[in-house]
């Protein structure tokens, strides 16, 4: 257990342990999306989970901020349970501490709403008796916040290019102030031009706040920008987990270092002739319901078997 | 060439600085503040013509079902056995030959007695002036089938965020609920429903009605489960906004077009089926006039007196067809990606 | 490759606008374009500037409230008479467009799942695909489908080919679409950002498979993308494409190495490098790109350029010759712009380049 294992001072600001999250399909077949996901997150740091399309990454952001109900596990959160049923208080104290960003700057936002009413969603939920002018302000000042001008509070969202309607989600994600903030994909639809800006404004934002970041991706080049610890998730299970240092420096599992392998280098003369590694879990015989964590060194883990774990490691 | 419009005079040489951004300050400002959404539907709208026509002949419909009872030297119920079944006499036209009040040569206007009347539609079997009951009925059917759409409506709409948003149970026993009612045929419900009832202008309003919220329940279900996946609704629901305010301030919204639409579609339903019940005799009572009861009572005679039924039986047809285009001009603008 | 190089395309100033009740959107605003024989020629840019557009002009497909304003796209192939024709895709009507598209040109598209029929067989996609233009049947027609999903990587064809599409993963599904693109033997391969679908480990192999192809088929390909580690893989010549026209065009070598439009800067500046630390601060090009619908003054680029010119917001920079394969629409090329260098942070990371090159050979 503790695929993390984080040993730091303090006690981390979410801690997720034998999480699972099945769900059933037609024909009574069960898909294992997440299957036993261990990691903590510390407060102000960012911890990015990588894995490509069907890994699980983005069903364990939605269980842990509760958009599902989750199979099994626990989920503790600012010292809070938040794997069960919610009480009134813990469920008040979830939703203005955790909040999300979504991947798609289109769907995200709704088009029928004026920006400064989507910023303002947090707001109007849990203070609806708040002066129209406080209001009014704190939107003015987390739009300022994240480079928006305040002119534009009044138009809707098809008004905007994509990067800028991803700064109203970020607004509106960082309106209450939380300790964590999900982003579940949320520059992988930006253009690569954007996609830096929007980095860039989670970096600085995350200094002046000390919020925590759980940032999903498929894309480790960004990740690795932004991440001081990293997990690697393949087929609902973390295979790889550690500082994202560690990770790089040492990657350890065949599908870490063929997710390495695979960041393009923009350079002609070297990308021509490179062949990435090519991972197969099936035809390497890698089960990974048979392995189990082991430590590598620090806060580096690995998911494998005894034999597979010193193979790998040379 | 957008560089066509420099003056010539300037002095290109010395624009090789560097630029002064303070300057040019406003060109990331404006960027995309030029789109509309409405001027784009509205352009959608206007570039239909089949809906830009029956959008007028339907205002105009309305105006005439509003004023024409008023301005009517006649009353829709006055009845005068001296001058029954009159035919279409109207100034100016009579000159022509056509509309002249005679029938067979004779001229029936001036054998009633009446030589300087006009009656334009002429009058009915009970001597009632058709022009004025044909406004009068429109006026009663228009105003049947809007007070029970909007009604049917505002129900369709509540079952089907409710139907729709909290799924699971509640949807399935809700849905089941439609499913029985709809599969009794819609004529059946509404021919029983008003024998028990009594014909009368609140219970043709009360049956009409309750066959009408099917169709916009389950136009506004389907949308909602649309939106209720989306990631704006997600994000509401990470923020620990009630269902309540995620289903009127997130999800309502975005069924409005739809609503609109099908809310266009419904009207001529509605008035059709008014019609049927008034034409199998069960339409309101005389001496009130609907389009229904009209057609109802000029069919018997429409061997003899056509002009009885025609008149009726115009502005119905105009009436439902101009609706139905009218939906389908509002339905290309609002909804493109159904149409 | 420099003397026997042969032109199959020749797009020549391109315009195409979209019709929409806010206005007309001039998406591609004057491109030219050169493909060659068994060249494979990139269009990178952005969302929006109009890689795509130009790229379907060639393929005919356009979009009702498209217009075409003005522009050539004169393509050269061997017909089935052995003679050399030449033919302007523009003015084609939409039938000879149909014969060509089915033996000259073909088009892979973004998503494998939407070009394929959930519906029929792999086998019975294929085997439409080639009938059009051949005459084979029965056992014929069945060996040529085993033998383009050999082409294209896929193993156990036979049993590939009685699959329907959704039993296939993404990237086998890719490899489908290529097969049925390549079953008319084209001359011109147009690929619309094939991989940006796909997972990261899945898209590599796809890239290898156009690659190989390629050079095996000796065909010509087109490719879109916005992925610049996509290009310096598959790419012999770059178009930097921004707001509906070519700003900078060269070969690969000449655009990553030795960029000189400030728009290449900045695209290359602000990818993460995988040499670069963690605590650099990512380049980024500020602001939003301009919305078409507005008449452009000038540089497009402008407003989001560091190194502008006054000239830059009131005169369309025309193109500046490098060298004979490598040109820019910037002012900073005139000679009497002032001396402008790149940033050094991206100078010092093509030196890098330069010398991990070096390295690798």
């Amino acid at each position: 257990m503790g695929a993390a294992g984080v040993v730091e001072q303090g006690g981390p600001l979410l801690s997720v342990r034998n999480l699972r999250q099945y769900f059933k399909i037609p024909g009574g077949n069960v898909v294992k999306a997440v299957d036993d996901v261990s990691f903590d997150i510390m407060p102000g740091e960012t911890f990015g989970l990588v894995g490509e399309s069907g890994s699980g990454k983005s069903t364990t952001g939605r269980a842990v901020i509760r958009l599902d109900d989750i199979t099994s596990g626990s989920i503790v959160f600012d010292g809070d349970d938040i794997s069960g049923k919610l009480s009134k208080e813990v469920a008040q104290r979830l939703r203005t501490n955790m909040s999300m960003v979504f991947q798609d700057p289109m769907a995200s936002l709704n088009p029928y709403r004026k920006v400064i009413d989507t910023i303002a969603t947090g707001l109007d939920a849990h203070r609806p008796h708040m002066d129209r002018r406080e209001r009014e302000e704190l939107v003015y000042q987390m739009m300022d916040r994240v480079g928006l001008s305040r002119s534009q509070a009044n138009r809707y969202p098809s008004q905007f290019s994509g990067g800028q309607r991803q700064r109203v989600g970020l607004a509106r994600a960082l309106i209450m102030n939380p300790k964590l903030v999900i982003a579940d994909e949320a520059i992988s639809a930006l253009d690569v031009s954007i996609q830096a800006q929007v980095v860039n404004l989670m970096r600085d934002i995350q200094q002046e706040t000390g919020a925590a970041y759980l940032f999903i991706a498929h894309d480790l080049s960004m990740v690795r920008y932004i991440s001081d610890h990293i997990a690697v998730m393949h087929l609902g299970h973390i295979v790889e987990s550690g500082r994202t240092d560690e990770i790089f420096s040492h990657p350890v599992h065949p599908y870490t270092r063929s997710l390495i392998s695979a960041i393009p280098r923009f350079n002609p003369q070297v990308e021509r002739d490179r062949h990435p590694l090519v991972y197969d879990a099936k035809a390497q015989g890698i089960r990974y319901d048979e392995g189990s964590y082991h430590i590598v060194s620090g806060t580096h883990s690995v998911l494998a078997t005894d034999q597979q774990l010193e193979a790998w490691v040379d | 060439m957008t560089t066509s419009n420099a003056s010539p005079f300037v002095d290109e040489d010395a624009l090789f600085r560097p630029a002064d951004f303070m300057a040019h300050a406003d060109t990331d400002e404006r960027e995309y503040a030029n789109y509309s959404y409405i001027r784009e539907t509205v352009n959608r709208f206007l570039s239909n013509k089949g809906a830009l026509v029956s959008l007028v002949v339907i205002s105009l419909i309305v105006l005439v079902a509003i004023i024409a009872p008023l301005v009517s030297p006649y009353s829709y119920s006055d009845v005068n056995s001296s001058i029954t079944n009159l035919p279409p006499r109207i100034p100016g036209l009579e000159q022509l030959g056509i509309c002249d009040g005679t029938q067979n040569g004779v001229d029936l206007y001036a054998e009633a007695g009446i030589p300087n009347e006009y009656h334009f539609f002429g009058t009915d079997g009970l001597g009632r002036d058709v022009w004025t009951r044909v406004w009068e009925g429109t006026r009663i059917s228009l105003v049947i089938a809007l007070i029970a759409v909007v009604v049917g409506v505002l129900i369709g709409i509540v079952y089907g965020l409710v139907s729709g948003y909290f799924g699971g149970k509640v949807d399935i026993v809700m849905q089941r609920f439609t499913e029985v009612l709809s599969s009794i045929p819609q004529l059946v419900i509404t021919t029983l429903l008003i024998v028990v009832l009594q014909p009368g202008l609140a219970n043709i309003v009360i049956v009409l009605f309750i066959t009408g919220w099917i169709d916009m329940s389950r136009i506004v279900r389907a949308q909602v489960l649309k939106c209720k996946t989306q990631e704006f609704t997600l994000a509401a629901r990470t923020l620990g906004v009630s269902s309540r305010d995620i289903i009127f301030k997130e999800i309502l919204p975005n069924t409005m077009p739809q609503v609109v639409v099908t809310f266009m579609f419904s009207i001529p339903n509605a008035i059709f089926l008014e019609a049927f019940l008034a034409f199998i005799g069960l339409g309101i009572p005389a001496p009130t006039a609907s389009l229904g009861t009209m057609i109802n009572d000029g069919y018997n005679a429409a061997m003899i007196y056509p002009y009885q039924v025609l008149a009726p039986v115009m502005v119905l047809a105009i009436l439902m067809l101009g609706f139905n285009l009218f939906g389908d001009g509002l339905r290309d603008a609002l909804d493109p990606e159904r149409s | 490759m420099t003397s026997e190089r042969k032109r199959i395309l020749k797009i020549r100033d391109l315009r195409v606008s979209f019709k929409t009740a806010n206005g007309l959107v001039h998406a591609v605003r004057g491109v030219d374009l050169d493909v060659y024989r068994g060249e494979t020629v990139a269009i990178v840019g952005e969302s929006g500037s109009g890689k795509s557009v130009t790229a379907k002009q060639v393929m005919g497909i356009r979009t009702r409230n498209e217009v075409v304003e003005s522009g050539t796209a004169e393509f050269t192939y061997v017909g089935s008479d052995g003679a050399e024709h030449t033919v302007d895709l523009m003015s084609l009507s939409d039938k000879e467009m149909v014969g060509l598209k089915g033996n000259h040109i073909a088009m892979v598209f973004q998503d494998p799942l939407t070009s394929l029929d959930p519906t029929m067989t792999i086998e019975r996609q294929l085997a439409e695909g080639i009938r059009e233009h051949t005459d084979l049947t029965g056992s014929d027609l069945h060996a040529r489908c085993v033998e383009l999903l050999e082409l294209v990587g896929i193993t156990e064809p036979e049993a590939r080919l009685k699959s329907y599409p959704h039993q296939l993963s993404g990237g086998m599904r890719q490899r489908v679409v290529i097969a049925i693109a390549l079953s008319c033997d084209p001359d011109l391969l147009i690929c619309d950002e094939p991989t940006t679908a796909l997972d990261v480990t899945i898209q590599a192999r796809i890239l290898d498979l156009i690659i190989e192809l390629q050079r095996k088929l000796g065909i010509s390909v087109i490719f879109i993308t916005h992925n610049l580690g996509v290009v310096a893989k598959v790419a012999d010549y770059v178009n930097v494409m921004y707001a509906g026209k070519i700003v900078e065009a060269g070969t690969t070598e000449d655009v990553f190495f030795d960029p000189r439009h400030p728009y290449t800067w900045g695209l290359l500046s602000s990818m993460p490098s995988v040499s670069a630390s963690r605590e650099e601060r990512l380049f980024t090009i500020k602001g939003n790109p301009p919305n078409l619908l507005n008449e452009i003054v000038g540089d497009a680029f402008a407003p989001r350029n560091p190194f502008a010119l006054e000239i830059d917001f009131v005169k369309e920079p025309p193109r500046f010759e490098v060298n004979d394969h490598h040109w820019a629409a910037t002012w900073l090329l005139d000679p009497r712009a002032p001396k402008v260098e790149m940033p050094a942070q991206l100078r010092s990371r093509i030196a890098q380049m330069r010398q991990d090159g070096g390295e690798a050979r």
